[in-house]
């Protein structure tokens, strides 16, 4: 991450550089999960595809920790965001197929 | 973490994170709170985040309303922005017996001092515009209910008890407690031992197992229950909507986030399922038409303890001095945590609550002096 400085951006949903990430882990936030939940990065439209290794790597850089150790945070459903009338509709609209 | 105190609570949700606070803002600061995962990470972090006072029984919404006016200026107390917002409640009801229920239970919530009433369909639609006025008769209104976020309602209790000198520790997991001769407890924890005047059990879903460690029985059966979070919007919803068992609001973050009843009792897992999806969605769609266009982002699950009446279980227990309960909320943990924190704050350290609490205490189990509450909602 040569090019990396406190402004570039890990989570784009929710826009949080680099630096805001740094600053919580040396507030003692040096977990996945309560990282995540203290800083916010993941919980946008993207669900973490995007952010949640660079946010493990920067990490595992401040605290010395490898990727093995640090565990990525459960992953909800669904993997991508799909419209509420979707599931409305139900097995109805599945078998109208 | 050091090898006394003289009061460990067991949880590091609101409940023990708020009775921490409290007890070192009352200058009783021998304090630990133990959480054997991260802060918030059991029913707190899952929870609905609605707070509202519109129960049936006078014990909550006594205690609720007394909540909710800490609640109000929970962020200035704490210097923290928990994001507390008197969003409000609405109710929907849409048969008449429903509504003529509803007006017996805001004249009794009324004489406590819970302002709540029943607003026809038109002046439902202009506090919620979104609304499909077809598919309810009247509602159920209180302005002062509302909302807050949970992880920072946690960071902001965590921090102002730190501040004060309490020691809170993640990741220490308590697996025995034991009584002294001496009448003090050694808990045993995956960091060390600790011996203790006072162990406040705030422990969530695992209450029964942190009271089964001292023989105390506590009566509570798990009940699963979904969520889900749509994408962010701009803010369009207004109040926490409840119609039957369905519930849902708009954070300050733009999602909507609620909920409706599945049925799982007796749960073992908090496993998402997609019955629980088209349930939510039809019910959710058919009072808000135009969240059909809004895309789901996540669901979860959580726990509600459910105890034999709904009502949790507050205080002492005859049998065994010093052994504090906070548990058994039956969905409504988060709303309770501020006033929970305080009265129990007052308990162990003078020893006698601002507010009558003795009806909440586990001895009415076996007494069968049981307390009655229809509205267990989010």
């Amino acid at each position: 991450m040569n090019d990396e400085d406190e402004k570039t951006i890990v989570c784009r949903c929710e826009d949080i550089p680099t630096q805001e990430i740094i600053d919580a882990i040396h507030e003692g936030y040096t977990d996945m999960e309560s990282l995540k939940r203290y800083v916010k990065f993941g919980l946008g439209p993207c669900q973490g595809k995007t952010c949640i290794l660079l946010a493990a790597q920067i990490l595992s850089r401040e605290t010395g920790q490898s990727l093995g150790q640090i565990m990525a945070p459960t992953t909800r459903p669904p993997v991508d965001p799909v419209p509420l009338g979707f599931f409305a509709k139900g097995k109805e609209a599945d078998d109208e197929k | 973490m050091r090898s006394s105190y003289d009061c460990v609570i067991i949880g590091g949700g609101v409940s023990g994170l708020a009775i921490a606070y409290e007890l070192a803002k009352r200058g009783y600061r021998d304090v630990a709170v133990l959480e054997e995962s991260y802060l918030g990470s059991g029913s707190t972090g899952r929870c609905g985040s609605g707070i509202r006072a519109q129960f049936t029984s006078a014990d909550q919404i006594v205690l609720l309303r007394e909540s909710e006016a800490i609640w109000e200026h929970l962020s200035e107390e704490l210097e923290y922005d928990v994001h507390f917002k008197a969003c409000g409640y609405l109710f929907l009801w849409d048969t008449p017996e429903l509504v003529d229920k509803a007006r017996q239970n805001v004249a009794f919530q009324n004489r406590y001092g819970v302002m709540s009433r029943i607003i026809d369909r038109q002046e439902a639609k202009e506090i919620c515009p979104s609304l499909n006025t077809d598919s309810f008769l009247a509602g159920q209104w209180y302005d002062k209910d509302g909302m807050a976020f949970p992880f920072d309602t946690v960071t902001g209790y965590a921090r102002a008890a730190r501040r004060q000198g309490v020691d809170i520790m993640t990741s220490t997991r308590v697996f025995e407690i034991e009584t002294t001769a001496a009448h003090t407890f050694t808990v045993h924890t995956t960091q060390g031992n600790i011996e203790t005047k006072n162990v406040v059990n705030a422990a969530g879903p695992e209450a029964r197992g942190i009271a089964a460690m001292l023989n105390v029985d506590l009566p509570y059966r798990l009940d699963k229950h979904q969520i889900m979070a749509t994408e962010p919007l701009e803010q369009f919803l207004g109040p926490m909507l409840v119609k039957g068992a369905l519930y849902y609001l708009q954070t300050h973050r733009g999602n909507v986030v609620g909920g409706t009843d599945t049925g799982d009792q007796n749960a073992t897992d908090v496993d998402s399922t997609f019955e629980f999806l088209t349930k939510f969605a039809k019910e959710a769609t058919e009072i808000v038409p135009r969240l059909a266009g809004v895309k789901l982002m996540r669901q979860w699950a959580g726990y509600y303890v459910m105890s034999p009446d709904a009502h949790p279980v507050l205080g002492p227990v005859d049998e065994v001095p010093g052994f504090f309960q906070a548990n058994g909320y039956s969905g409504h943990g988060f709303m309770m945590g501020p006033i929970v924190g305080r009265l129990l704050a007052e308990y162990i350290a003078d020893g006698k609550p601002s507010i009558d609490i003795d009806h909440y205490n586990f001895r009415r189990f076996a007494r069968g002096e049981l307390l009655t509450e229809k509205a267990v909602i989010g």
